[in-house]
């Protein structure tokens, strides 16, 4: 037993493509956003379908390196909010390290939903002083 | 059920009726009528009105604004919009010219303010691409610099909002970490930013009337340039930074990341404008800490569009999709506030 192919991603792949060249240039200008807005909500899918296992992954051992390991995984998120809030990693190392964990889970996250914004958000960034 | 809607005959004779004699009119004839697109928490008609006798005799082209299905609780009624719109009118802010404002549910099914129609387009992706429209664009940021400090000269010293919560109770920041936490969802880089706040926070301003959501998508220009300044359902009691860093934030400027004044123009020229008619000085380390402000309230509104898809069963593309705006926001707040980083001038 094997899983069909051509598999969703395809499917949606291809859906966008047209989407894109077939229908996109005959839509009347005032509906065109709404096409865009499926083309980018397909595209987004399809990004997620590649990148959640790898995202869920990071955010867990993120999670069990900033919170103490004897709450439940499903607890974690909100802990560490907690700590934050409490004032646990306002400075130091410590903050330093949360800092990038943070950052490397936002760059993941925008990645999938808008990687042109990534792009153009760090290419701006990397020219400040 | 009688549908007392615009779209029916009996909503648009009742509304003719209504202006009819609220204007002391001999006759009232509605022209074209239509419902414009978009709009989660109000409805806009352009309505085209031909008025005979009285004291707004001749053609008169309107906007009728009402609620949407759907309303959001912080928002507004449309009566307490009126009365803002009205004070700033009077204040010589540019805004559409507040007509009439009628809270008899009789008249068309739900509360409305009528309005007088300008001309121009809002749409942020063009005012900020299409070099055509808007004139001049360091002009421009200039001239909505002013526009802001009209605004800002109401205070609660000059006008008095009983619908307003009183200046003193006031604290946007305690106030988007209630509905941060209302959402019982967890968002670790939102906590993290609104902790550097909470740190950096600076004495409090005088309070003035903020617009609350004067950005770029909510005022109008032709080719000419500006035409007015629109959507006052969030205007409250605010300190002055508050609004000048919502409209620089990042998350309003359009992909225009190079003209930190709504992603028309440079911050000089906006504050040329605010400075020259409030007389007041722009503070570049509080416009910074607004700006972190306004993206944590933006990415908490993202997060409510996304709550309202997927709990109030509002399915549609463009709530969807803003659903997913908070990671692209937290980039920012996180850039912006590093480790060590305290307050700095708004430069970029």
């Amino acid at each position: 037993m094997i899983p069909d192919t051509p598999g969703a991603k395809d499917l949606l792949d291809t859906a966008a493509a047209d989407l894109k060249a077939e229908i996109l240039p005959h839509v009347p200008d005032d509906r065109k956003l709404t096409v865009l807005m499926a083309i980018a909500a397909i595209q987004t899918s399809v990004r997620e379908m590649d990148f959640l296992p790898r995202l869920e992954d990071q955010q867990q051992a993120a999670l069990a390196q900033f919170v103490d390991n004897d709450i439940q995984p499903e607890g974690r998120a909100q802990a560490l909010c907690d700590l934050i809030r409490e004032g646990k990693y306002d400075s130091g190392a410590a903050a330093r390290a949360l800092h990038d964990a943070l950052m490397r889970d936002v760059r993941a996250r925008t990645a999938i939903s808008n990687p042109k914004y990534l792009s153009a958000a760090e290419a701006d960034w990397s020219n400040r002083p | 059920m009688t549908d007392l809607s615009l779209t029916g005959e009996q909503g648009r004779a009742a509304l003719a009726d209504y202006v009819r004699a609220a204007f002391g009119a001999d006759s009232v004839a509605v022209g074209d009528c239509r419902k414009l697109s978009g709009g989660a928490i109000q409805e806009n008609w352009l309505v085209d009105l031909e008025i005979l006798g009285g004291e707004r005799a001749g053609a008169l082209a309107t906007v009728v604004r009402t609620d949407a299905p759907s309303g959001v609780a912080v928002s507004h009624s449309r009566a307490d919009e009126f009365h803002l719109l009205s004070a700033a009118f009077d204040a010589g802010v540019t805004v559409p010219e507040p007509l009439l404002c009628c809270e008899d549910k009789a008249v068309i099914g739900k509360p409305f303010v009528l309005m007088r129609r300008i001309g121009g387009t809002a749409l942020g992706q063009k005012v900020t691409r299409d070099p055509a429209i808007g004139g001049d664009r360091e002009v421009l940021a200039e001239r909505l610099g002013e526009e802001m400090a009209r605004i800002h000269a109401i205070t609660p010293a000059t006008h008095r909002f009983d619908f307003l919560p009183g200046p003193e109770t006031v604290d946007s920041l305690n106030e988007f970490r209630t509905h941060l936490d209302a959402l019982g969802e967890p968002r670790s880089a939102l906590e993290w930013g609104l902790r550097w706040l909470e740190r950096n926070r600076l004495p409090a301003e005088e309070m003035v009337l903020a617009h609350h959501d004067f950005r770029t998508g909510n005022y109008m220009v032709d080719e000419t340039g500006l035409t007015g300044i629109l959507d006052w359902e969030f205007a409250g009691w605010a300190e002055p930074h508050e609004d000048i860093g919502w409209f620089c934030a990042m998350c309003w400027r359009f992909g225009q990341r190079d003209k930190p004044a709504g992603g028309i123009g440079s911050r000089e020229a906006l504050y040329r404008g605010y400075e020259r008619v409030s007389g007041r000085k722009v503070d570049p380390k509080r416009v910074y800490f607004w700006e972190v402000f306004a993206h944590i309230r933006w990415a908490v509104i993202a997060v409510q569009q996304g709550h309202r898809f997927l709990k109030g069963g509002e399915r549609t593309l463009d709530i969807v999709l803003t659903g997913r705006r908070p990671a692209e926001i937290e980039y920012e707040i996180l850039r912006m506030t590093p480790p060590g980083g305290g307050l700095v001038d708004a430069v970029y």
